[in-house]
């Protein structure tokens, strides 16, 4: 009978998920972040396409390619602490080493934040301000959303240290952390090329 | 509880265990509630009661359509600004706060961890967040039906330059509330998604392969595979939209350097996509509701699962035949046709295999089968006029008419309310342990189906004459005062008072069955999945056992066996 070949024995309950339930969670969240930075890009696309290279700064503000060509460098090797923290953390004897490069990652991460605002307020000083112009409106939405990302993990980073060092933190809930702070790092280049050298 | 293997005592749910649960006390049970299908309730009473609201909101406009210029009973003589927001809230409330409530969080809820053989969602807390969000984001939206000013009325699809600005609107806070509800809305169904994904990844029954999964739970995946890549270009639109609206920026704004067609190429981004968001769900329950009543095995498995999967990529290359009018280059609008066209190709698999399902089983026409049985006849009429205005070249003539108005209430009806009727009379038995009533179903039936056609089909051809759908008064136009178009508006206006009017039997059976109604056992139906091994209605941790999966949902009438159904969790001989 056809339907008899399709009867497997019944396995043992309590087997482990291939993936850990907060990583697949997160994977899904990343799919729809994935999209919004997409229609971002592509409206910023669009919107400059269409101004037929009149896309110049109001009052000739020029943004600042250098300084913040430093702070991709910061959050590329906050990539890298954040990474190594989730290994270290897999085995009992890398707790403290896992602890310090967690802790490295957040103060990189919010040093990134820090000075970006520094540049912001430089830059409304300057007069660009999300109401001066399509340029400052794209500019601000672009790197403002990408901004409150990292603001945001920075602020969920500081609680799972927080947990981390009452040891309540699972491997998982890490892991998790450190797929969507990969997917912040990861989105910052392209932006960065995208916005700053356009 | 150690014995599940899924993350559910992670997140501290009942880290006591199922087994020896303690008396929950009214507010923990029902108000804040971590069971999934007490969310389930929870979305499908709030989800119900935002399309009660909508279908009074069509009345209110319909009667304007039928009767322009008299008084309306309980709403007095119709203003154009009050008939603009009676129109875009009930687009926005049908299907954000009716169709994808009811549809996907709803049955997604309460049927997922009952079909897949678990006793959770793998975050409950997310779930009840998810609801508790949802909850605030319809109280946002009526509430701004009631601020100075009104609701917003710039329909559904909220095209700028006239949503950018209150200047051209004129509802300085409708505007920003109505996206405000929408975004929060979306943020509820990411949560909801996001453990709907989870929970059947990583909790199945032991045995359960992935050819083993129910299609309706397939279907809700999918779905809210779709929701999730297709509404991030919509949150970014609504961002830059709330930003025009409210601190003066200039994104949608042409003076200022910004593109109005780049907002209809974001919303339709997920508008298209959000079409088949919620099919799909209504696809499965047809496909669940069939091969009960047919006593026969789900005609290829496989191939509606596929094509499920086929419709769902296809869905993010068609969005712009919304816009053959809105001055796309017509090259671009040739591909869009294409695409157009080919996506009717795996929905109308879908409904051959439902066919093929039917052809030479011994047919029960209970309450649910006749819903899920009109289904395909609907749908299939939505689906041909679809035709026709995916086509560019006569999607010129029929847009924003009536014709494309009756076209996809063709399809977004039997989606949203037969094939939610045919859910609703299916598991009423698992939900609340008792039968509704079959008479009284039969009837609620006919009075649905009949006067929708009723509604629908005048509607094809007052559009084909030259209906706007944009029109406060229809009467202002000349050509249109003919006897015959008058005469069909009505006929839609009285059938609409019809069908409303026989819902009311729907709520008296539903509400009198839920405490009065015959009992049901556990497999009242005699199905195959998993959801009715669980005692009915399903205690808190759902199973006393927890199942194994032995095979695939519909091994009905296999030969050589004495019964006609063989129960998923059953052992091998």
């Amino acid at each position: 009978m056809a339907t008899a070949i399709n009867v497997p024995g019944a396995l043992p309950r309590g087997r482990q998920p291939l993936i850990p339930s907060a990583v697949i969670a997160t994977l899904v969240l990343i799919l729809t972040e994935v999209m919004y930075f997409c229609a971002l890009i592509s409206a910023f696309n669009v919107i400059r396409a269409q101004l037929f290279g009149n896309w110049a700064p109001p009052g000739d503000v020029r943004l600042p390619v250098a300084a913040t060509a430093f702070n991709t460098a910061l959050l590329l090797a906050s990539g890298v602490t954040v990474w190594l923290s989730a290994r270290a953390y897999k085995y009992p004897e890398g707790r403290t080493k896992a602890q310090l490069l967690l802790l490295v990652t957040i103060t990189l991460g919010a040093c990134f934040v820090g000075f970006q605002g520094y540049e912001w307020v430089k830059l409304v000083q300057y007069g660009m301000t999300m109401r001066s112009g399509i340029f400052g409106a794209t500019f601000f939405m672009i790197i403002g959303s990408h901004g409150i990302h990292v603001l945001a993990a920075v602020l969920v980073m500081a609680f799972l240290y927080m947990r981390m060092l009452q040891g309540r933190l699972s491997l998982g809930a890490l892991q998790a952390m450190q797929v969507f702070w990969l997917f912040v790092v990861g989105v910052w280049p392209i932006l960065y090329r995208l916005v700053y050298f356009a | 509880m150690a014995t599940q293997g899924h993350a559910a005592a992670a997140n501290g749910h009942d880290a006591h265990g199922h087994g020896d649960h303690h008396e929950l006390s009214f507010v923990q049970k029902y108000i804040f509630p971590l069971d999934h299908k007490i969310i389930g309730m929870q979305y499908l009473f709030t989800g119900i009661l935002m399309g009660v609201i909508g279908a009074l909101m069509s009345y209110a406009f319909r009667m304007q359509m039928a009767f322009p210029g008299k008084a309306v009973p309980p709403f007095g003589l119709i203003t154009p600004e009050f008939y603009n927001s009676m129109v875009t809230n009930h687009g926005s409330i049908m299907i954000f706060w009716f169709a994808m409530p009811v549809l996907i969080a709803a049955f997604g809820n309460f049927l997922i961890p009952l079909m897949i053989g678990c006793d959770d969602m793998v975050f409950p807390r997310v779930n009840r967040l998810s609801y508790q969000i949802f909850l605030l984001s319809a109280i946002v939206l009526i509430a701004s039906m009631f601020v100075p000013g009104g609701g917003f009325g710039g329909a559904w699809t909220s095209y700028p330059p006239l949503s950018a600005s209150s200047v051209y609107n004129q509802t300085p806070y409708g505007a920003p509330m109505w996206l405000f509800a929408v975004a929060l809305e979306f943020v509820a169904f990411l949560l909801g998604g996001i453990n709907f994904i989870t929970t059947l990844m990583n909790s199945r029954a032991p045995g359960m392969k992935m050819y083993n999964i129910p299609i309706v739970i397939w279907m809700i995946i999918i779905a809210s595979i779709l929701f999730m890549a297709s509404v991030g270009p919509l949150i970014a639109g609504a961002v830059m939209l709330l930003f025009d609206q409210t601190i003066g920026t200039g994104f949608f704004d042409p003076v200022r350097g910004g593109d109005p067609v780049l907002w209809q190429h974001l919303f339709w981004f997920f508008g298209h996509p959000e079409v088949y968001v919620v099919l799909l769900p209504a696809m499965g329950i047809v496909a669940e509701v069939l091969p009960v009543f047919a006593r026969k095995k789900l005609f290829a498995y496989k191939t509606v699962l596929w094509t499920a999967i086929a419709t769902g990529v296809l869905s993010f290359v068609v969005w712009a035949h919304h816009q053959f009018v809105a001055g796309i280059d017509p090259r671009m609008a040739n591909i869009f046709t294409v695409t157009t066209l080919l996506i009717s190709v795996p929905v109308t698999e879908m409904l051959f295999v439902y066919i093929g399902t039917l052809y030479g089983a011994s047919i029960q026409l209970t309450t649910p089968m006749l819903f899920a049985i009109a289904f395909i006849a609907e749908f299939l009429i939505g689906g041909v006029t679809g035709i026709f205005l995916g086509a560019s070249g006569s999607d010129i003539y029929f847009h924003d008419t009536y014709f494309v108005l009756a076209h996809f209430h063709y399809t977004f009806i039997p989606i949203a309310v037969i094939a939610v009727f045919a859910g609703i009379y299916y598991w009423f038995p698992k939900m609340f342990g008792r039968f509704m009533n079959d008479f009284w179903g039969k009837v609620h039936f006919w009075g649905t189906a009949i006067p929708f056609n009723g509604i629908f089909l005048p509607l094809f051809y007052t559009g084909a004459a030259g209906d706007h759908r944009r029109s406060f008064d229809l009467l202002n136009f000349p050509e249109l005062r003919q006897p015959n178009l008058i005469f069909a508006r009505q006929f839609a206006t009285i059938s609409l008072l019809v069908m409303l009017g026989f819902q009311v039997i729907f709520f008296i059976n539903f509400f009198y069955c839920m405490f009065r109604g015959r009992k049901a056992g556990a497999n009242p139906w005699n199905a195959n999945t998993l959801e009715w091994v669980a005692p009915s209605p399903p205690p808190h941790g759902n199973f006393a056992e927890l199942p194994n999966c032995h095979r695939g949902p519909y091994e009905y009438s296999v030969p050589g066996r004495e019964s006609d159904y063989w129960p998923q969790n059953e052992p091998a001989t």
